[in-house]
């Protein structure tokens, strides 16, 4: 196959355009955090299962560790970086800190991008619903009951 | 009835008040938010793999072995150093030190050079300017090797023809315990005697945060960022491994996502150490993926057990007897410890006058069994608990019933023959049923008719910090600027909290809120020797030696105030940031102008102190001891299940989980520890194994590796008791590992009660619930 | 299901496969080439379905073994199995149960024994071939009773 082993990435993220040589089979997530040091978000099991690595690809969450960097060319992408400081970020955080949701604290990105839409969809959600859209978002120093709890206080407000 | 009390001979005196009771005013007892949170939350936190983009210099890759079991014959590098951006390949041969690491034994190479003893053995180490290229340089050092017979479990390690693994065999050593007479008891006709084989998994500790970090030899000082347990000890492991003095190695342990005993054993230092010595002013980095944390890193130890009880027809509990084999895999790890854990712990809460308990443990050629939350004693407790079930069920008693006739009650021995002054457990036990009954039928759909309900009981009882007379304290040093306290801890927080918990304690002692004081942690150049942060003992021990050092800081300041104000010390406290009179309400001087008076008069305002706690070593050939741990953990849990006949399914539906942690210095991380604690011990009881086959992991990642997800985890129910524990600061002792302890054998609890079969191998795989559901 | 599968690559852009050419059953392969990726999956909107799957855990996991059952309006039926053998396979002794009776009772409960006679399913770390075949029979019986009690009424 005629590939060349580097190639050229255009795209927005946290709301600033770039532009990027990478490796044709690069990750978005060794893009965002090796090109760009947007070190917030995390790697965790390099495969998909673990949701550690979340950002949102036009508004999707999505796995960057397994997504290739190339499938997000012009589109935007969001971190915890600057997902963090928006209204909805900003409630999410204040839940997990006030509901003690954070201990060793390396799935919390994963877990608040994960569950921004969750919030901004407006619709009503049970713990059931909360539980399933967190499925991919695995912790092991919680047991998820204070990160369930954050999130739909948040929901429910 | 004749009145005996004495005549007052004055009346309506008005007793004198003691003002120097120890009353809590601050932020000890509190649900204060984590200190160290939001910049966690926001992506700030740097862990060590987020302190390698954009700032190193060189990777370092690691060859591993190819076998799991092998002679190395000879090492050719020339291939690999000819890639390009590769700056040096390193063998055993540049290894300048020991070449050795070990908590227990120091039998593991860094880099092996004779022999490879399982899959995760280094052999090499490619540097290079970027991992590309040092993943195509990993691939051409040529090893040379001479596979030998693989040992791939612990009936093949016992079988006659064994390959031998150590020169003396494979046995790496045992652990007795013998009170009493039990075998007289077992002989006794009337006597009821229930037995069982259990047998445990390999667990994996699966933290996020992959390990990962970077070092930087200086010429002078080498400087290692990498998470650990034990900042200090893994100083004094790098030293001699690497054959630099201790004072030339520093050690950071950065924001660490997550250990559970799997960074009590060295991991990437010494590697990232011998890179850093050959490539001085370099910022050398190495990290693991998840395949090479999963084969390289040690694991829960697997565990048989051969259980024999003896109880009266009363149901009161005479005799046990009990056979432990372990296995060890490669190395000895912590194995040592874990063997005495599990035997100081054969007969948990219970009162059991005649107890027999052999323990050995085996090498195999599989990974290093070592540290994991709750080691030793987590295994034990599916054990026994499973035994008081199956007396139950032959005496037809009620389970919670037999539990309460056996329980030790206050001044009775456990195990060990250490005799416990507040054995908390019944209370424990009570409060997790009461619990359990009050919120009963919630949240509870009916069940289908292949559905079967049950519920499931645990108690248990955890020795804190080390014990069996091991060197065990904590050092810490507090000291005060105009602006700020620190507090300098060697603890780690890997998400237990003792950052938050150090503040907490420091405040409360100094009068201040948990925002002024400043936590330095776990870094062998700021702060003083913690010992390791495992065995449920940080809040213990460093939160002893904190509030000792704070006492230190505060007994200076209030000697510059009584200067100051012409009153005797103790007639002047330090409350909500002010220094203040305790009688005289005019006295009232705000906490930093005091600091700067005291810096002014030349007070150094500092505080140090080490709290050390004397356990005893248990007796060589019994394993009694007065004092084999500084103090004692009770817990119990009540879960309920549902299982599916049909399919073998399993579904945690309530979990009530209660522990006594003496008190709460924060309750709100008392429960996140319950509840995190709770959680993997359903990923143990039901879905966590790591598979080996010939020694070759088959489960090397998070898709074969199953961790509890949301779904899997019901909303834990913690339950605080707080019996206030003399011996601990404020009054609280631990609660890191007790509920891992717990969990398993509730759930496994409740399995059999709803299938009506005992369950007695973990994990409750949906094929093995189904196989134990048609059995005959 | 008359299910289409689309996949693309770069050079020669994007073809559609029939989901039976897409799976090679017997070699445990699909049709895609080393240079294609599969991009979409056009499902019949006006088949009743139902899918059941047994795992280690509830959340999201790659399942022990799992079942998918369409029915079409005309009647017709597909019971596909995942997990029981080298790759997705049909029960086509099933399906033709539930074709020649309808749904009822009697025919699910053959058609549940059928399955288990016809798979092969392997063994891994996960569950023995004997787990996987017995859980067939629970699913396909759990699937089609689930479409029973879902029948859209006359």
């Amino acid at each position: 196959m005629k590939f060349d082993v580097q190639t050229k990435l255009r795209l927005t993220v946290n709301g600033k355009p770039a532009e990027l040589t990478i490796d044709y089979d690069e990750s978005l997530l060794s893009v965002l955090r090796n090109r760009l040091g947007l070190t917030g978000t995390k790697g965790a099991c390099l495969q998909g299962e673990c949701g550690a690595c979340t950002v949102l690809v036009d508004q999707v969450p999505t796995n960057s560790c397994i997504a290739l960097a190339m499938q997000a060319c012009e589109k935007t992408v969001e971190t915890i970086e600057a997902v963090s400081l928006t209204p909805t970020g900003e409630l999410l955080s204040k839940a997990f800190l006030s509901e003690g949701a954070c201990q060793c604290g390396y799935c919390i990105p994963g877990m608040l991008l994960a569950s921004k839409p969750l919030v901004e969809n407006k619709l009503p959600v049970d713990d059931a619903a909360i539980r399933e859209a967190l499925e991919g978002n695995l912790c092991r120093c919680t047991g998820y009951t204070a990160i369930l709890k954050a999130i739909s206080t948040v929901c429910s407000d | 009835m004749q009145d005996i009390s004495p005549k007052p001979l004055l009346d309506n005196v008005e007793p004198i008040r003691t003002p120097f009771a120890e009353v809590i005013h601050g932020p000890v007892g509190q649900s204060v938010p984590r200190v160290d949170a939001l910049a966690k939350i926001h992506g700030k936190a740097k862990y060590g793999g987020d302190l390698i983009p954009l700032t190193a210099d060189l990777h370092v890759g690691v060859v591993r072995s190819k076998f799991a079991h092998a002679e190395i014959l000879n090492i050719d590098t020339d291939e690999a150093r000819q890639v390009t951006g590769i700056v040096g390949v390193y063998t055993a041969k540049d290894v300048r030190g020991t070449n050795r690491v070990g908590l227990i034994f120091r039998d593991h190479p860094v880099l092996a050079s004779e022999k490879v003893m399982y899959l995760g053995d280094a052999v090499a180490l490619v540097v290079g300017i970027s991992e590309r290229a040092i993943s195509s340089a990993k691939h051409r050092v040529k090893v040379g090797y001479n596979p030998l017979p693989v040992v791939g479990s612990l009936s093949e390690a016992l079988a006659p023809d064994a390959p031998e693994l150590r020169p003396g065999g494979n046995v790496m050593g045992g652990k007795r315990l013998h009170r009493g007479d039990a075998a007289r008891e077992f002989a006794n006709p009337d006597n009821i005697i229930v037995e069982e084989t259990f047998q445990t998994q390999t667990v994996d500790h699966a933290f996020l945060d992959l390990e990962a970090g970077v070092a930087i030899f200086n010429g002078q000082l080498l400087t290692i960022h990498a998470s650990g347990q034990w900042a200090h000890e893994d100083r004094r492991l790098v030293a001699l491994a690497v054959g630099l003095p201790l004072e030339q190695v520093r050690i950071q342990c950065p924001v660490t996502g997550g250990a559970f005993g799997g960074r009590e054993d060295i991991s990437i230092q010494a590697m990232l150490a011998v890179v850093a010595l050959n490539h001085p002013n370099k910022l050398v980095a190495l990290k693991y993926d998840r395949e090479e944390s999963m084969i390289v890193r040690h694991k829960r130890h697997p565990i048989q057990f051969q259980y024999r009880l003896a109880a009266t027809p009363a149901g009161q509990i005479v005799a046990a007897q009990i056979k432990i084999y372990s296995e060890e895999g490669a190395y000895a790890s912590t194995g040592p410890a874990v063997l005495r854990k599990a035997a100081s712990h054969c007969t948990g809460p219970y009162l059991v006058p005649n107890i027999s308990c052999d323990v050995y443990g085996v090498y195999t050629n599989n990974n290093p069994k070592g540290a994991m939350r709750g080691f030793g004693a987590v295994q034990m407790a599916v054990a026994y608990e499973g035994m008081i079930d199956r007396l139950a069920a032959r005496l037809n008693v009620d389970r919670l019933e037999v539990r309460r006739r056996n329980l030790i009650r206050h001044g009775d021995p456990v195990t060990t023959g250490q005799r416990i002054a507040n054995a908390s457990v019944r209370e424990c036990l009570d409060a997790a049923v009461q619990r359990f009954q009050s919120t009963k039928g919630k949240e509870v759909r009916p069940l289908l008719s292949h559905e079967r309900r049950g519920i499931g009981y645990s108690s248990i009882c955890f020795g804190l910090g080390y014990g069996d007379g091991f060197p065990d304290a904590s050092r810490a040093r507090v000291t005060a600027q105009p602006d700020r306290v620190c507090v300098y801890t060697g603890a780690v927080d890997y998400g237990q909290g003792i950052t938050t918990i150090a503040a907490q304690i420091a405040a409360e002692v100094l009068g201040l809120s948990v925002r002024d004081i400043e936590v330095v942690t776990a870094d062998t150049q700021r702060t003083p020797e913690a010992g390791s942060t495992s065995a449920s003992r940080q809040t213990y021990f460093s939160g002893s030696a904190i509030r000792l050092a704070a006492s230190e800081l505060r007994a200076e300041l209030l000697d510059v105030a009584s200067h100051i104000h012409r009153v005797h010390p103790v007639e002047l406290q330090l409350l909500e940031g002010h220094l203040v009179g305790r009688f005289d309400a005019k006295i009232k001087m705000p906490f930093k102008d005091l600091v700067l008076q005291g810096k002014r008069r030349g007070f150094k305002l500092e505080g140090a102190a080490v709290f050390e706690s004397n356990t005893v070593c248990e007796d060589f050939s019994n394993g009694q001891s007065p004092l084999a741990f500084a103090t004692y953990l009770f817990g119990a849990h009540v879960c309920q299940v549902r299982v599916d006949i049909e399919t073998g399914v399993v579904t945690v539906e309530r979990f009530v989980a209660c522990h006594d942690v003496g008190r709460a210095i924060n309750p709100q991380s008392v429960a996140g520890q319950i509840s995190g604690g709770v959680a993997q011990g359903i990923g143990m009881a039901l879905m966590e194994e790591v598979v080996m086959d010939a020694g070759a992991m088959r489960s090397i990642n998070f898709r074969d590796y199953l961790l509890p997800t949301t779904r899997d985890v019901p909303a834990i129910e913690a339950v605080i008791v707080e019996s206030h524990d003399p011996t601990g600061p404020f009054g609280a002792h631990g609660v890191g590992e007790p509920p891992v302890v717990a969990s398993v054998p509730a759930i496994l609890s409740a399995i059999s009660d709803a299938i009506g079969k005992f369950v007695s191998t973990t994990p409750c795989t949906p094929e093995k619930v189904w196989k134990r559901v048609n059995e005959r | 299901m008359p299910t289409i599968v689309e996949v693309a690559s770069l050079e020669r852009g994007t073809r559609q496969v029939q989901i039976d050419e897409f799976f090679k059953e017997k070699e445990g392969l699909t049709s895609l080439l080393p240079d294609e990726l599969l991009t979409r999956i056009i499902i019949p909107a006006n088949w009743r379905t139902g899918w059941y799957e047994i795992g280690k855990r509830e959340g999201a996991s790659h399942s022990i073994i799992c079942c998918a059952i369409g029915i079409s309006p005309q009647g017709d039926v597909r019971i596909a199995l995942g997990g029981a053998g080298p790759s997705v396979c049909r029960s086509k002794a099933a399906e033709d149960q539930i074709k020649r009776d309808g749904l009822n009772p009697a025919a699910i409960a053959t058609a549940a024994q059928a399955v288990i006679t016809e798979v092969s399913p392997e063994s891994n770390l996960h569950a023995s071939a004997n787990y996987r075949r017995a859980m067939c029979g629970v699913m396909v019986k759990r699937v089609l009773n689930e479409l029973l009690d879902r029948r859209p009424s006359k």
